[in-house]
């Protein structure tokens, strides 16, 4: 298998001294669900960051498809978000647009603004968001405000727009951590087949540990910065479950929520 | 009961103060409460000597003149706000890239906003002819001045999220704007833009007076020439076509809102 991404001696110190990120070193194979579990501010939602430099890592490198992305130029960094897809927890959507529109966002990068601006997109890709959105079960949605939709039709609106790019990798970052169970059920199930039939690695942020069980080819284990576990499922035991979440549930139930 | 208590105070004491600076500044101007009041149905008699019956017989040229003011108003307020978009972009925090711009046109922005619109009117007068110009002009800048900080604080309000996602998706900066920004400001843009044109048609009456052009140069003349019966019916089209156009700008709001 081929490594897609490969992260190395990753830190990140903000501004105001806090160590978000400690060492992260690991590697992301072509067709992988990674999951990547934690207590809140574990520092998840900042390394998901640093791989496509929405935050800027203080130390380390990280190599995409063999490219160094934190020694990348402006223009080298826009090509590499072109390839990287982002699910975020709050959908991120453009509300007042309509699904389709938000959708289209995912090909801005192949159009010049006065192109995109005026909705001059190509045929192509407009057949393909209408289909990406038939496989997400939104076609009849193509015109509606986003604004309009339920919070799981909103998440598949934002998966849609992330496959419009080819990605070459998605980062989810908390996808579902503002659905009911059945929608989280239905969006973990989109995620895993786009890992598995598309072979596109996506790499998940999850406060759920059951869920990454059931999910994920390997998981990541963060505690304070630090990768603590990073592994198959079955070798989460109630041990290593205990690194990670310090003093076992009990934390976890005090924290409950989110990076 | 000790926080209602200190409620009770804090709104005697607003109050106490009020009063104290009412009587202070009457005392100031020598404002004098009876005398007001006696001479109050004299100024009264005054009025309806002055100003009525009425006088229509201009009414056609007043209505062409109010057209131009309408129209002046119109252009002014576009030519504002294609300016103060961009002055905004440079302002708001959500879209400003470099602070040192940011600081400079927002002194700008605030330094045409600060000037009232008779200032601009009068010293402008000494560097451009008297007439309509000027008044497009004047009404450019002041619209200019106020739809910057309108518009940079509806841009503000945009979520940092589907910002955060276009930039994700590699798309370039005008892209986030005309693709995130602006669909997500565009009622309050509109809103705020109406309402500009809204305040030119009500400020070109004193605009024109001072700069010349359109129904405020006619009110200047009525005034200058005490055709006070005229001025009058001038004065009331002027109300009535802010009446119109707040009816017009209220009915595009309700569309674009929904």
């Amino acid at each position: 298998m081929t490594e897609i991404l490969s992260l190395k001696h990753v830190s990140k110190v903000y501004d105001n001294r806090v160590q978000a990120l400690h060492d992260v070193s690991f590697d992301v194979r072509q067709g992988e669900l990674i999951s990547i579990i934690g207590p809140s501010g574990a520092g998840k939602s900042t390394l998901l960051r640093c791989i496509n430099r929405m935050i800027e890592a203080s130390e380390g490198q990280i190599l995409f498809l063999d490219q160094d992305v934190t020694a990348a130029d402006k223009k080298q960094l826009k090509e590499v978000r072109k390839n990287i897809g982002m699910i975020f927890q709050n959908y991120n959507l453009v509300y007042r647009l309509s699904v389709l529109e938000n959708v289209m966002h995912g090909r801005l990068g192949s159009y010049s603004t006065l192109q995109s601006t005026l909705g001059l997109y190509r045929r192509e890709d407009v057949e393909e968001a209408q289909r990406l959105l038939q496989m997400l079960g939104l076609q009849d949605r193509l015109y509606e405000k986003c604004s309009k939709l339920s919070g799981g039709q909103k998440q598949r609106v934002g998966i849609a727009r992330a496959l419009l790019q080819h990605p070459k990798m998605i980062l989810c970052d908390e996808p579902i951590a503002s659905l009911d169970p059945q929608s989280s059920k239905v969006i973990m199930e989109y995620l895993r087949d786009i890992a598995t039939s598309m072979n596109i690695p996506c790499l998940v942020n999850l406060h759920q540990v059951d869920v990454a069980l059931h999910y994920s080819d390997r998981i990541i284990g963060m505690h304070q910065g630090e990768v603590v576990f990073f592994g198959r499922p079955q070798d989460l035991d109630d041990a290593v479950i205990e690194k990670i979440y310090g003093k076992g549930l009990e934390d976890l139930l005090r924290h409950g929520g989110q990076a | 009961m000790s926080y209602f208590r200190e409620k009770r105070i804090r709104t005697a004491a607003f109050l106490i103060v009020g009063f104290l600076l009412t009587v202070a500044g009457s005392q100031r101007i020598q404002f004098d409460w009876i005398l007001m009041i006696t001479h109050f149905p004299a100024a009264i008699t005054r009025f309806i000597q002055l100003y009525l019956p009425p006088d229509f017989s201009e009414l056609g040229r007043m209505i062409q003149e109010m057209g131009v003011t309408v129209l002046i108003a119109l252009a002014a307020a576009a030519t504002g706000m294609i300016l103060a978009f961009f002055a905004a972009l440079a302002i708001s925090a959500r879209t400003s890239k470099n602070k040192t711009l940011t600081l400079i046109i927002r002194m700008l922005a605030s330094l045409t906003r600060n000037i009232p619109e008779g200032v601009w009117a009068i010293v402008l007068l000494m560097c451009f002819w008297y007439g309509e110009f000027l008044a497009y002009l004047v009404m450019s800048i002041i619209s200019f001045g106020f739809l910057a900080r309108v518009y940079a604080d509806a841009m503000d309000e945009t979520s940092m999220d589907c910002i955060e996602a276009l930039e994700a998706t590699g798309a370039s900066y005008w892209q986030i704007i005309f693709n995130a920004v602006v669909p997500e400001t565009l009622p309050a843009l509109i809103s705020w833009s109406l309402y500009a044109a809204e305040n030119n048609i009500r400020s070109s009456t004193i605009i024109g007076m001072l700069a010349g052009g359109g129904i405020g140069y006619l009110i200047g003349n009525y005034r200058h020439f005490r055709q006070f019966q005229s001025l009058l019916v001038a004065i009331v089209l002027v109300v009535a076509a802010v009446l119109i156009f707040d009816q017009i700008s209220a009915q595009i709001r309700r569309r674009i809102l929904q």
